[in-house]
């Protein structure tokens, strides 16, 4: 679905997209961690991930063949991967599906300290996370970023919806 | 993805049953050139309209005629399931659906083991036990592997049965009483449970004998209990005295009494001949549908009075709440370090410089929106058809 389908979706449900910043948040706790679970890569792979030390245990995420080992072609049941969950409790924060965010699209980080924040005010991507059934296990860390077109309708990106506490 | 089968009629027929009854006569219309592949939790065409579903040379075929190509293998007739190379992840075919002069029939679920798919009252798919379920006996109804059964009669292990209020019982199509009755003394003498009495005796409590049995009294050329003998309820009807129960009621200490064949449950009350009066939270003839008010919302099925059962991604006594999750899980703000710091040398420029965030507390769902909910919004009308790519996952 592309972003606009996604934003009706959330008005819906009762709620909103979620900003960038509310996302990376959800998927990593208060304190920095490589992936919603911890630091351990999905499953061993071959490039960055044989710095850790790893022990094949059950899936962690649904990501690109043997990269999670997770056995999924394509997209997966959402609560197919207890053990991948955040430290919230979410479930394929990464991994399973992009998740379309709020906030348009920008290059790098500027700010040093912000609250809320919901930037840039205009822009031509959207700004989407968490890596899907086809992406590689390096994207499927909690600080990666990637962008689309608004109107791009695709297969690997999905969404989840936040609200506002009153 | 649904697409449908089309049946069609030679002959121009009155009803749908009329139809379903010619199903053996229709033509099924074969698509030529389109093979469908199926992929795991997907919906897809089934028996496959491809045109390998028929014999080679042939556009059209029936179903025979399909199954004789050996091209589309069918499972059990009961269940239309196609079980090799099609319907995937343990889901067989079934049909979900008729309308005039199709059915239609995608990859679901598999019918639990002692249920079979067949359609309801209003045409739709359900998975019926068909070993009592009165409108699909036996067998499902719309494919003829079972009958509907008559009015006041039930369906007992797939078959229709005449079904007779204590102390009766079903014999020959009629209810006769095993107690007291001459000629089926101890049980329906047809089926060789019972015997006639030999002249001279009476059957009392279900033995011929000379005398009539403690708590029998004579009645004619019988012996009869008033106290539950539906034909001489209270007293032995004699000319002039009738004291025979009405068709549809029963005699219970000495009172006719309605009879309800099926039972009422959860506390229902036979009010009427096959008539429940139910008590709150139940509905149906025999008050076994739990009622959920307000009604399951979002795809949750009712499975108790007020008790619905949501699919996973939805809360709340009527499903109608998004199972979200606090965060932080209290307090008004949460503070965080957006961005990967140094200490973490592995990724992009981009995820740079590290920083400290605070954010409102916000409430974010547990899991991806699902491929169901999706749907639900789109026929709420709030939602477009998600039409390129799967747009989230299936359940």
């Amino acid at each position: 679905m592309d972003w606009e389908q996604a934003k009706a979706y959330c008005e819906w449900a009762g709620g909103r997209l979620p900003t960038e910043a509310e996302w990376e948040r959800a998927a990593k706790g208060t304190t920095h961690r490589r992936f919603p679970w911890g630091n351990e890569c999905p499953a061993s792979w071959n490039d960055v991930c044989t710095e850790v030390e790893w022990t094949p245990t059950t899936a962690r995420a649904n990501c690109y063949d043997s990269n999670c080992n997770d056995g999924f072609d394509s997209t997966s049941p959402v609560d197919q991967f207890p053990s991948g969950k955040s430290p919230d409790g979410l479930y394929d924060m990464t991994g399973n599906l992009w998740e379309w965010t709020s906030d348009w699209w920008y290059r790098s980080y500027t700010s040093a300290a912000v609250t809320n924040p919901t930037e840039p005010a205009s822009g031509q991507d959207r700004d989407i996370r968490g890596g899907g059934w086809g992406t590689y296990g390096s994207r499927l860390r909690v600080a990666y970023r990637a962008n689309e077109r608004p109107d791009h309708r695709s297969s690997v990106i999905g969404l989840r919806c936040a609200s506002s506490v009153p | 993805m649904l697409k449908r089968i089309y049946f069609v009629q030679r002959k121009p027929t009155i009803s749908v049953f009329c139809f379903l009854f010619m199903a053996l006569f229709l033509i099924l219309s074969c698509e030529t050139g389109e093979a469908l592949n199926f992929t795991p939790d997907q919906e897809g065409v089934c028996p496959p309209r491809d045109a390998r579903c028929c014999p080679d040379d042939m556009d059209e075929c029936s179903f025979d005629e399909m199954r004789e190509a050996g091209k589309c293998e069918m499972g059990s007739e009961l269940d239309y399931g196609v079980k090799k190379g099609r319907c995937t992840n343990e889901r067989v075919c079934r049909p979900v659906g008729l309308g005039e002069g199709i059915i239609e029939f995608a990859c679901k679920e598999r019918c639990e083991e002692h249920q079979s798919a067949c359609l309801d009252a209003n045409n739709a798919a359900t998975c019926i036990d068909v070993s009592t379920d009165t409108n699909n006996c036996g067998g499902c109804f719309y494919d003829g592997t079972g009958s509907r059964c008559a009015e006041g009669v039930s369906c007992k292990n797939g078959y229709c049965q005449l079904i007779c209020p204590s102390p009766q019982i079903s014999c020959g199509g009629v209810c006769v009483n095993p107690q007291s009755d001459n000629e089926n003394c101890g049980g329906c003498a047809a089926e060789g449970r019972g015997v006639k009495c030999m002249s001279g005796l009476r059957c009392s409590n279900g033995e011929c004998a000379t005398e009539c049995a403690e708590g029998y009294v004579p009645c004619g050329e019988a012996c009869i209990n008033p106290n539950n003998d539906p034909l001489h309820c209270g007293a032995c009807s004699l000319i002039g005295q009738d004291n025979k129960c009405d068709d549809g009621y029963q005699c219970i200490d000495a009172e006719c009494k309605p009879f309800c064949a099926e039972a009422c449950q959860n506390g229902g009350t036979c009010s009427a001949p096959n008539t429940c009066t139910c008590t709150a939270g139940w509905s149906g003839d025999t008050c076994a549908t739990p009622v959920c008010s307000p009604s399951c919302k979002n795809g949750g099925t009712c499975t108790a009075p007020n008790t619905c059962s949501c699919p996973i991604t939805w809360l709340g006594q009527d499903c109608s709440k998004p199972d979200r999750v606090r965060i932080p899980a209290s307090g008004r703000t949460t503070t965080f370090i957006m961005g990967r710091p140094d200490s973490d040398s592995w990724g992009n420029t981009n995820e740079q410089p590290s920083h400290e965030v605070t954010l409102n507390a916000y409430m974010m769902d547990r899991y991806l929106v699902t491929a169901a909910s999706y749907k639900l919004c789109v026929e709420a009308g709030s939602c477009t058809a998600a039409d390129t790519g799967a747009s989230a996952p299936m359940m």
